[in-house]
């Protein structure tokens, strides 16, 4: 069963083309930072039966940095069935390659935990998927790893959204699909072999004020300062983010932050931001790029006159946050900044 | 990977910005200010900077009368104050530019509330006025060459321009590569068809125009002028002469594929540039005044409103055809 080429190329898919620079992060091997030592004789995994598996996932507590759902209610959920196994390394924000890096340095044990997760699916289709436009790279990104095919995703950023909608609707008539994060199989195979519980999360540690940008495995709960001394600083940032630069959350007060589950990268970057912002003229460069097709300066203007009933009928909660309106807009405006405070006010007026 | 959005993201940002934009549109012009130069001589320079001063204080007037802080990054007012005179003769009196200049900025503009705000082209609102109150004086242009005088009233002989000649039924005498070169008399800026095309193509490649808009706005006008010229003369002179005699092109390079006042999204962009060329065609054919562009300018400042409703609606609807169409696949 192959995908069709449509999602691969995303040739009319609206976005906006993003500059990667994933390396060197990319082609560096991924530091250890936890001082659990990988167990001397590995236990023969090929045996074991699809309970064994979830058993195993279970166990180790291993929660999927795709959806943030636990691994074993997944696999429990797709047991048996037969549909395609798709690991998600594609990172298509730029720095970002906390999935794609230990997916290429740690590929014995990705290729390992796929194998396990498509034996609990009851399948002999998996396939990695990682993005296409990474014209740093200076390593090649190979066919395959240990068997398992890699394809590459086209398209602008964001490719990922894309992709998840197109899968739903090209598998559903195919005996369905499962997308598993690259770093959770990394993860299933080492409860499976080893009985290692997750404890650690793969951070990509980089910015122009990284002095050695590299990918960590950093247990849950390291102070982000730790792995920004890891790494070391040869500038004095403005800003220290964490997770991409596209969606990522700038940190208020660095001391308490800590590694979590879903923290995707440490981006500490110095800029010039110029705060300044001009008023919008209308150019339309937002609603261009809008991977759903809203139009976001309208949104805006509606929003600021306070009329929520235009707002919503503008289709707003189709917004999925990919900030593409923000990043292009030559006004300097925080289109989807504002979109979302409005969404989560409205969220909390709801529930209240 | 979760996304989680945060409201002071992205942090990074693509690098053209407002001010990029019109710093193209100022480049664009400056060239067309050097052939107004070469053909007439420091009278028009020296109009494009008194409008360019007289539009900077009218802006800074503007905010001041709105209690507003100018931003000093807004280069808007001298994109104003540099397209004003382009549309005029080179013999155009200092009083009427600064009159076009005045009107455009605190009428048209900051009435409505400054930059971004404006429900007309500033430039063309202000042209507009002038063009009503003083016809005389804005439809009689110098001879290429003849060097006007920099200051003060110009005494040479002022002669019609080719859209007037159209305009009448007349064949104008100018052949067809004077015509394109500019070497005829008209507007100060709108002569030079060689680097007006060459202005389209640079901001198309900029990203400030989507380069099919004006074509198709100029194909509409060019096949009428094809199939219909307006006097006895061949089809290929007839497209020469409404194209490249008149200020057509300027219009629709530098006016009607403007952001503020244009059509938002590509299908109603493709519709705006149709309508355009239709009302061009028809200003030009059976209007009062020889630039009918400037009318056109205004009414498709309106009509986009319109036009961009219409594709929203369509937009709004395929939309939610399409997420009913993925909820009743998930629900099955």
């Amino acid at each position: 069963m192959q995908l069709t080429d449509r999602i691969f190329r995303g040739l009319y898919r609206r976005g906006v083309m993003l500059e990667q620079m994933k390396e060197p992060a990319l082609s560096r091997t991924v530091k250890q930072m936890s001082s659990a030592e990988p167990a001397e004789n590995p236990r023969e995994v090929d045996g074991m039966t699809a309970q064994e598996i979830i058993e195993a996932a279970e166990l180790a507590d291993i929660v999927d940095e795709t959806d943030g759902r636990p691994l074993a209610e997944k696999l429990r959920e797709a047991e048996n069935s037969g549909g395609m196994l798709l690991v998600d390394a594609i990172d298509d924000e730029p720095y970002v390659s906390s999935q794609m890096g230990p997916m290429l340095a740690l590929r014995e044990q990705c290729a390992g935990g796929i194998r396990l997760a498509a034996k609990v699916l009851g399948t002999e289709n998996s396939t990695v998927l990682v993005y296409k436009h990474i014209s740093d790279s200076e390593v090649a990104i190979p066919r395959s790893i240990d068997g398992i095919p890699i394809r590459k995703i086209g398209g602008k950023y964001p490719a990922q959204q894309h992709v998840e909608e197109e899968l739903e609707t090209l598998y559903r008539d195919k005996g369905g699909y499962l997308l598993v994060g690259a770093c959770a199989m990394i993860h299933l195979y080492r409860a499976a072999a080893e009985g290692r519980a997750q404890t650690t999360a793969f951070v990509t540690v980089a910015g122009n004020c990284i002095g050695f940008p590299r990918n960590v495995e950093a247990p849950l709960g390291t102070p982000v300062i730790e792995l920004i001394k890891l790494c070391g600083l040869i500038e004095h940032p403005t800003r220290v983010i964490l997770g991409g630069p596209l969606t990522g959350a700038a940190t208020e007060d660095l001391r308490h932050e800590k590694v979590e589950l879903r923290t995707a990268a440490v981006l500490a970057i110095h800029d010039d931001k110029d705060d300044y912002s001009y008023s919008c003229i209308g150019c339309g460069r937002c609603t261009a790029v809008c991977p759903q097709g809203l139009n976001p300066m309208r949104i805006l203007q509606e929003l600021r006159r306070g009329n929520h009933e235009a707002v919503e009928a503008l289709g707003t909660r189709d917004c999925i946050q990919c900030m593409c309106c923000s990043y292009i807009c030559p006004s300097r405006q925080s289109v989807a900044g504002e979109i979302l405070l409005y969404r989560r006010k409205r969220k909390g007026g709801e529930t209240e | 990977m979760i996304r989680q959005a945060s409201l002071l993201a992205p942090y990074i940002k693509h690098p053209t910005t407002t001010r990029s934009i019109m710093l193209d549109m100022m480049l664009c012009m400056a060239a067309l200010y050097l052939i107004a130069a070469f053909y007439y001589g420091g009278r028009a320079l020296m109009l494009g900077l008194v409008s360019m001063l007289v539009c900077m204080a009218a802006e800074l007037l503007g905010s001041a009368l709105r209690l507003e802080r100018h931003n000093r990054r807004d280069l808007s007012a001298l994109v104003t104050g540099m397209m004003i005179p382009l549309m005029l003769p080179a013999s155009i009196p200092y009083y009427i530019v600064i009159i076009a200049d005045l009107f455009a900025i605190l009428a048209v503009k900051y009435a409505f509330g400054g930059t971004g705000y404006n429900l007309f082209n500033p430039a063309a609102g202000g042209l507009l006025f002038v063009t009503v109150c003083w016809p005389q004086q804005v439809f009689a242009y110098p001879a290429t060459f003849s060097n006007p005088e920099v200051f003060g009233e110009v005494t040479g002989r002022l002669t019609n321009s080719i859209a007037y000649v159209l305009s009448v039924g007349g064949t104008p005498s100018t052949n067809v590569t004077s015509v394109i070169l500019g070497l005829h008399p008209g507007p100060m800026g709108t002569l030079n068809g060689l680097v007006l095309l060459a202005c389209m193509l640079y901001l198309a490649a900029r990203g400030s125009l989507r380069l099919w808009q004006p074509l198709i706005t100029l194909g509409t006008v060019a096949a009428f002028a094809a199939f219909f010229p307006r006097a006895e003369y061949s089809s290929l002179e007839s497209v020469a002469y409404e194209i490249f005699g008149t200020a057509v092109l300027f219009g629709t390079v530098f006016m009607l594929s403007e952001p503020v006042t244009g059509a938002t999204r590509e299908e109603g962009r493709l519709l705006s540039g149709i309508v355009a060329g239709l009302l061009i065609v028809a200003f030009n054919y059976f209007g009062a005044y020889q630039q009918g562009i400037l009318f056109v300018v205004l009414l498709m400042n309106v009509i986009n409103h319109y036009i961009d409703n219409l594709t929203e609606k369509k937009m709004q609807e395929e939309r939610r055809a399409r997420y009913a169409k993925r909820e009743a696949a998930r629900n099955r």
